[in-house]
């Protein structure tokens, strides 16, 4: 089956996906700091237990994952697409996640937070996958007892989730603003307002793709439809300003500008090896050509973020189905992206 | 102007330091001003997590000097997962739901300042309150009638009433004003000595989880 980000069409634009994360603990067990091997073990057994044990057993759809037997192929293509959390891979004690095929929904147990439930999808679809994960919330909460406090709402590990134990995000794609050096400005403005946003991949140098995410930062003392809204005009201000960031390049630098996103797309065509970081920001330049409609595909391309998902090196190995050297992996990501880069009609 | 602090340097910087609501400003040269902020010194060890320690550290009023001494003297626990009220600063973690009960005498201000808000108005779980808080308001007396329909559900720390003997009434006295004067370590020992006194009168509170 098809990964959440490959099924549908997100439309190349600005805002690349939606997702939310609910912070749920059992009352029973010690959190990350004190929980002990044995406890941990427990916890996961009960929560894997519980949440199958009325289910129909030929129906497929949720997978579960024992992380302490799950190869780490299979666990660093899980993170790095960010259907788990780095954490929870990096975790020495039992852990698991409950797996739906696609990948849009996750119980990943034995986080910093006993569990952690999250929905993702393409496009603006806060509200939508914030009712999936509420749906799964409402389901284990019948079966499992949270810690729950009538005036501090739902306990977490860590004080700064308490209350909704609700963090929300946008993916969104800003190479302009990128360009502009206006990243580190934006980001502290909206840290002061209560929001963070921050690169998906990439270290301190710089971000890879110029893949951002916005996250809410309070969790207390607001309602979840209040955190989703308050999150949802501050991806549309941040995606104005991407907006005002482009029009006044392509002002004065459209040629450059076009100039750049047919290298990348002449790179990628024609190139043999690519590593991931390379590759990224190459095919963020042609995703952002599409949505600028520099570059004219034949049919609606799909969303350019699943080819930039589906060549992270964990990925692409998994697909492989074996660890690869560094000069195989390059070799396999250019033949991967020929295959998939979509085609232009003549213009 | 002459530095305030070495009398010797050009003073570039205004200092203001805010002690117990006391305002206190200082001239200052950048070597007296590096030495007495640290600023630029020890930048390496700001982690976000180190942040929220040291903000919750400061919100507590307790400096990083005094914090050694204290370690020594703390007794404040939580009976459940071990976890110290120094740990609990140190990494702005709960060791498990009991340490919410354990460390709830400083967790108001702390959200407030953190979170902007100490009240969830947000889902409702549908099973019951799972984790109980004592409640500030009830033993300090101050809002005692607006908490009226929470002490049904919450056990209160201490509200002196009539049936009260005199030693336990002695200790509720002694933990509201430790409770005002933020002396929280007392504040716990004090809170369970009285649980432990009325327990025997009582039965056990099984509320407690």
């Amino acid at each position: 089956m098809k990964i959440w980000y490959e099924s549908q069409n997100g439309g190349n634009h600005i805002l690349v996906a939606s997702r939310v994360r609910l912070a749920r603990n059992l009352v029973d067990y010690p959190f990350s700091m004190k929980i002990t091997p044995q406890q941990e073990r427990a916890l996961v057994d009960e929560v894997h237990e519980k949440f199958f044990e009325q289910r129909d057993a030929a129906d497929d759809y949720y997978r579960y994952f024992d992380l302490e037997n799950t190869g780490s192929l299979q666990k660093n293509a899980m993170a790095e697409r960010y259907t788990i959390t780095p954490y929870l891979r990096d975790r020495k004690e039992a852990a698991g996640a409950i797996v739906s095929q696609d990948e849009s929904e996750c119980i990943m147990i034995g986080e910093e937070d006993h569990l952690r439930i999250q929905a993702t999808a393409l496009g603006d679809a806060l509200g939508s996958v914030y009712k999936t994960a509420d749906r799964l919330d409402d389901e284990l909460s019948e079966r499992i007892a949270y810690a729950y406090n009538h005036k501090y709402g739902y306990i977490t590990s860590c004080p700064t989730s308490m209350g909704t134990g609700l963090r929300a995000a946008y993916v969104m794609h800003l190479p302009f603003l990128e360009k502009e050096n206006l990243i580190k400005p934006l980001a502290d403005e909206l840290n002061r307002l209560g929001f963070t946003l921050r690169h998906m991949y990439g270290d301190a140098a710089g971000a890879l793709g110029s893949l951002y995410q916005l996250s809410n930062q309070r969790t207390l003392g607001m309602s979840e439809e209040e955190i989703l809204n308050s999150l949802k005009n501050m991806m549309i201000q941040v995606t104005d300003h991407e907006r005002g960031s482009r029009e006044r390049l392509f002002r004065k630098k459209r040629p450059e500008i076009e100039d750049i996103v047919y290298r990348s797309y002449g790179v990628l065509t024609y190139g043999k090896m690519f590593g991931a970081g390379e590759a990224l920001n190459h095919l963020s330049n042609i995703r952002m050509g599409i949505d600028e409609g520099i570059l004219k595909t034949g049919q609606p391309a799909k969303d350019i973020y699943a080819l930039m998902m589906n060549i992270l090196p964990g990925t692409l190995m998994c697909r492989e189905g074996k660890n690869l050297g560094s000069a195989d992996r390059h070799l396999c990501r250019a033949s991967y992206i020929h295959q998939n880069l979509p085609k232009l009609c003549e213009s | 102007m002459l530095c305030s602090m070495c009398q010797k340097n050009e003073a570039v910087i205004c200092y203001t330091e805010i002690v117990n609501g006391v305002r206190k400003e200082q001239y200052l040269c950048p070597e007296c001003a590096a030495k007495l902020t640290s600023f630029g010194s020890d930048v390496s060890g700001l982690t976000p997590g180190n942040l929220l320690a040291g903000l919750l550290t400061s919100v507590l009023g307790q400096t990083g000097i005094a914090a050694d001494e204290d370690a020594k003297k703390t007794n404040l626990v939580c009976p459940k997962c071990g976890m110290t009220y120094n740990e609990f600063l140190k990494y702005s973690k709960f060791g498990c739901p009991e340490c919410v009960h354990t460390f709830g005498f400083l967790l108001d201000d702390y959200l407030k300042k953190i979170q902007g808000s100490c009240e969830h108005c947000g889902k409702r779980y549908d099973g019951q309150e799972t984790v109980f808080v004592p409640d500030l308001a009830a033993v300090t007396g101050q809002k005692a009638a607006d908490t009226a329909d929470k002490m049904t559900n919450t056990p209160p720390a201490a509200v002196i009433t009539e049936t009260d003997g005199e030693a336990v009434a002695l200790l509720k006295t002694r933990l509201a004003k430790a409770i005002r004067e933020e002396e929280y370590e007392e504040a716990a020992r004090l809170r369970d000595e009285i649980r432990a006194l009325t327990a025997k009168e009582e039965k056990p509170d099984e509320n407690m989880v």
